[in-house]
């Protein structure tokens, strides 16, 4: 059974130098079960050298991490039962089929007998890889590819999955699909720790995010969380009115809390920065109706992923 | 079990059939026990191997070869013109020709491939990180290789017999020439994995491709040399020379101990930074100059060696043997990373015993320096001590030991000194550039530049004033000369010279040894609080254990490959 209170990764204080290169720098973060937390910074921001830590290909300067509570520093083979790695660049054999790759994983993984088999079979029934079993791996597509990078990390069923890119180069379909196998992943207990550039795709995935550039973590914590952290500096509203536009921009522009007010696209649009939570929102709309003003459409838009990315970097790079 | 409530029982089957049956699980069950003890990079790498076009058009190509060269064989034979009691031999050489080509060349070359593929597809750190030990993958890839020799000799084995049937060619001589061919190409597939470890950039793998290939090309042919010489010098009979069976012996050893360190050697540098990858390459570094050193004494020992009547070529070609092999030693130690993870520091050992014992097989090259130094010394020196005052009399009267002391001496000076200051450069070059074994052979070789061919250019420049041809001083730090001039000229002192030279060098890296040794008793930094990980004291979760109840839950669409 997966204890879900405990913690399936934990970060605390890693640093990992490269030289004067401080590629992560101070960082500590948790990761439940069932959790799927997002990693998001720009390129060269630590990302894959804190999920290499992870995955014990790399070893940090100073700190540490643990995986189901074993440390990556001290008991990295008990890590390595416990985790699956998926990273941003792989290759597969030339010359072997599906099934002989995944059997192969199987067995490097110890796994024996019925075991093996059961693993092997519920891999490919899981990542859909079925119909291509006889294939030999040169000669899938990049999502099937993908799909077995996938079915390769989670043969021995390991409580953690670190996951670096894994939608990069994917069709639109074969994203959705990969999205979902994650989703229920973490259904199943897992914990993911998953990298992206394409923040559409962790917003819908992910329960957390950690943001990361030049290795220092900029925020984490669940994504409503940070947005409610970035929506205390305001919101952008966009009201559609019937008519009497021009005395709605004066209402408004008079009116405190209130800036930027600028027309839409269309004539009876307007936009504005609003400072304050939502129920002074709410305050504000019954005010613009008691002015008379015929509102038709008040809607406040949140912050996107991409929105909470960009105001908690700066662009740094090293 | 048919339920006879259920309906009308089947017609029992045949008793002959039920057997069969019964016979088909065991051999099942039996295949599937045996599949499961395998070694997963030897399953992986033989399904791979066996399907690649390289084993496929070399396996063929070998076939038609031996068939050609029956086929002239036996043309050759039903001529009357044609009479030779001695036809199989030839026959024999043909095919071992043709043989030793896939198993000398191909297969350890395809080996060296196999290993490189993994570096430059990405699929090692994948495979680095399951449950697989480095020394998995090395006897994996090295099992994948005798296996495909296996398929080589179970083609060729009715050609070989089909040799002995026309006579000529004696069964010793037949299980000497394979053995011979069979031995260098498990020694060379070791060889190229370890080869293939030593660089990850690509110019620095084609570039040792290269002089892999051709050093495969020199052992084809010297291995061909060597089977060709013994038969027809034996006549086809290689029982006929005593010698030739302490000098296939000690071969063998020879090569089995280097074989070993070698898979030492690439064992340690597919592990990761927090093993140890030092103590048991170490220790397998002590086992051929044992042997070199066992060899020497049963070749010099009357009634038990051979009577070779050659004691000073012998003794010097041995001692040269194990001096190149420390000098290979202090290569491999000073490309060493020194990098000691603060896993490594906590398992060292703490007690007095493990402490004078194990302390020079733990990481760090000067450790490693002193490790030389001492392994050389204590192996040669007690062992000469121990001769000179207990040999009895037929052995003493051809052993000269001032001689030999001498010449051991001078081999130890220079292992001092150029190990000394190779180790005390790299040691300063490490806190500016990543130092690796390719740095570690340029600093020796800008030494030996420097050391060796620098005086003789001054020499012949200066002719005039040295005669050319002998011995100088300045030729002191070249070995060869010097050690020519200790043999020749038992009067002369440039021993004592080396002596002083060394005594420096020894004593400027004692102290970055102790730094060293300090560096391994001090643990790490101190962990963070750990976390309360009831996980620790539970095996992993059983694997697909929900399987065990049938949930397997909805697949994605099933969609369709490229």
């Amino acid at each position: 059974m997966i204890d879900r209170s405990q913690p399936a990764i934990e970060v605390y204080n890693l640093h990992r130098f490269f030289g004067r290169v401080r590629a992560v720098d101070d960082i500590s973060f948790q990761v439940y079960p069932g959790q799927v937390f997002g990693f998001i910074g720009p390129n060269g921001a630590g990302k894959t050298t804190t999920m290499r830590i992870l995955a014990t290909l790399d070893q940090p300067s100073y700190g540490n991490a643990y995986v189901a509570g074993f440390s990556v520093v001290e008991d990295p083979d008990q890590v390595r039962l416990r985790l699956g790695f998926m990273p941003d660049y792989f290759n597969t054999y030339p010359y072997v089929n599906v099934v002989e790759y995944l059997d192969f994983y199987a067995r490097a993984y110890g796994l024996r007998g019925n075991q093996r088999r059961r693993a092997v079979e519920f891999t490919m029934h899981f990542t859909g890889l079925e119909p291509l079993a006889d294939k030999p791996t040169r000669a899938l597509s990049k999502g099937m590819k993908q799909r077995l990078c996938l079915g390769r990390a989670m043969i021995h069923d390991p409580l953690v999955l670190v996951l670096d890119e894994p939608a990069a180069g994917l069709d639109p379909r074969a994203r959705i699909e990969l999205r979902q196998m994650i989703r229920r992943l973490a259904q199943r207990g897992k914990a993911v720790f998953i990298s992206s550039h394409i923040l559409t795709e962790l917003a819908e995935i992910c329960d957390a995010v950690g943001v990361i550039e030049a290795g220092k973590l900029r925020a984490q914590g669940p994504v409503e969380h940070i947005r409610r952290q970035l929506a205390r500096g305001g919101a952008t509203v966009q009201v559609e009115l019937l008519d009497q536009v021009e005395q709605a921009v004066r209402w408004l522009e008079q009116h405190p809390g209130v800036s930027q007010v600028e027309r839409g696209q269309q004539e009876n649009m307007l936009t504005f920065q609003h400072e304050g939570d939502a129920s002074e929102r709410a305050e504000l709309l019954r005010q613009m109706v008691q002015a008379g003003l015929p509102v038709v459409g008040f809607s406040a838009k949140g912050h996107t992923l991409e929105d909470l990315f960009l105001a908690l970097t700066e662009g740094n790079v090293q | 079990m048919t339920n006879p409530a259920r309906g009308p029982a089947a017609p029992p089957p045949a008793a002959d059939t039920s057997s069969n049956q019964a016979a088909e699980g065991r051999w099942q069950r039996w295949e599937a026990a045996l599949s499961d003890r395998l070694n997963p990079i030897l399953v992986k790498e033989a399904r791979q191997g066996l399907k690649s076009r390289l084993f496929v058009f070399t396996f063929f190509a070998a076939l038609l070869f031996a068939w050609g060269w029956s086929v002239l064989g036996v043309a050759l034979l039903v001529d009357p013109a044609y009479e030779d009691s001695r036809a199989g031999l030839g026959m024999f050489l043909g095919y071992c020709a043709i043989l030793a080509f896939p198993l000398l060349v191909v297969g350890p070359q395809a080996a060296y491939r196999s290993m490189v593929n993994e570096w430059e597809d990405a699929t090692y750190e994948l495979m680095s990180i399951t449950s697989l030990e480095a020394g998995h993958i090395v006897r994996g890839k090295l099992g994948s290789a005798l296996l495909q020799m296996m398929l080589y000799a179970a083609v060729f084995l009715p050609c070989i017999g089909f040799t002995y049937l026309l006579g000529g060619v004696s069964l010793l001589s037949i299980a000497v020439g394979l053995v011979a061919i069979f031995a260098g190409s498990v020694f060379a597939t070791q060889l190229g994995l370890c080869l293939a470890t030593m660089s990850r950039n690509r110019g620095g793998q084609m570039l040792l491709s290269v002089l892999f290939l051709v050093a495969l090309l020199g052992l084809y042919w010297m291995v061909l040399l060597f089977v060709g010489v013994l038969l027809l010098e034996g006549g086809g009979n290689a029982a006929s020379s005593p010698e030739l069976w302490y000098g296939l012996f000690v071969t063998l050893t020879l090569l089995a101990s280097y074989g070993y360190a070698l898979y030492q050697l690439t064992r340690s540098r597919l592990l990761f930074p927090s093993e140890n990858r030092t103590t048991a390459l170490r220790l397998a570094l002590l086992v051929p100059p044992a042997l070199w050193l066992a060899a020497w004494l049963a070749a010099m020992t009357p009634g038990f060696g051979p009577q070779l009547g050659m004691d000073d070529e012998l003794t010097l070609f041995i001692f040269s043997a194990f001096f190149i092999h420390w000098a290979a030693v202090l290569l491999i130690i000073g490309g060493e990373s020194g990098e000691i993870s603060q896993r490594m520091r906590r398992r060292v050992p703490r007690s007095v015993l493990g402490r004078l014992f194990g302390l020079w097989l733990l990481p760090g090259p000067r450790l490693g320096y002193f490790y030389v130094l001492l392994s050389y010394a204590g192996m040669i020196f007690p062992w000469l001590l121990v001769l000179w005052y207990t040999l009895p009399s037929p052995f003493s009267a051809r052993f000269r030991p001032a001689e030999w002391v001498r010449l051991a001496g001078a081999f130890w000076c220079y292992l001092a000194i150029y190990g000394g200051i190779a180790t005390w450069l790299l040691a300063w070059l490490r806190r500016r550039v990543v130092v690796n074994m390719m740095l570690a052979a340029a600093v020796i070789s800008l030494q030996v530049v420097v050391f060796c061919i620098v005086p003789l250019f001054v020499e012949v420049i200066t002719a005039s004033g040295i005669p050319f041809g002998q011995y100088s001083p300045i030729h002191l730090l070249n070995p060869i000369i010097t050690i020519d001039e200790l043999m020749a000229n038992p009067a002369g002192g440039p021993e004592y010279w080396l002596m002083v030279l060394a005594l420096p060098t020894v004593v400027v890296n004692v102290p970055g040894a102790y730094r060293e040794m300090v560096l391994l008793y001090r643990t790490g930094p101190a962990q963070q609080p750990e976390p309360e990980a009831a996980a620790k004291e539970q095996p992993p979760e059983h694997p697909f254990a929900d399987l065990a109840a049938g949930t397997l839950p909805s697949s994605t669409a099933q969609s369709s490959s490229s």
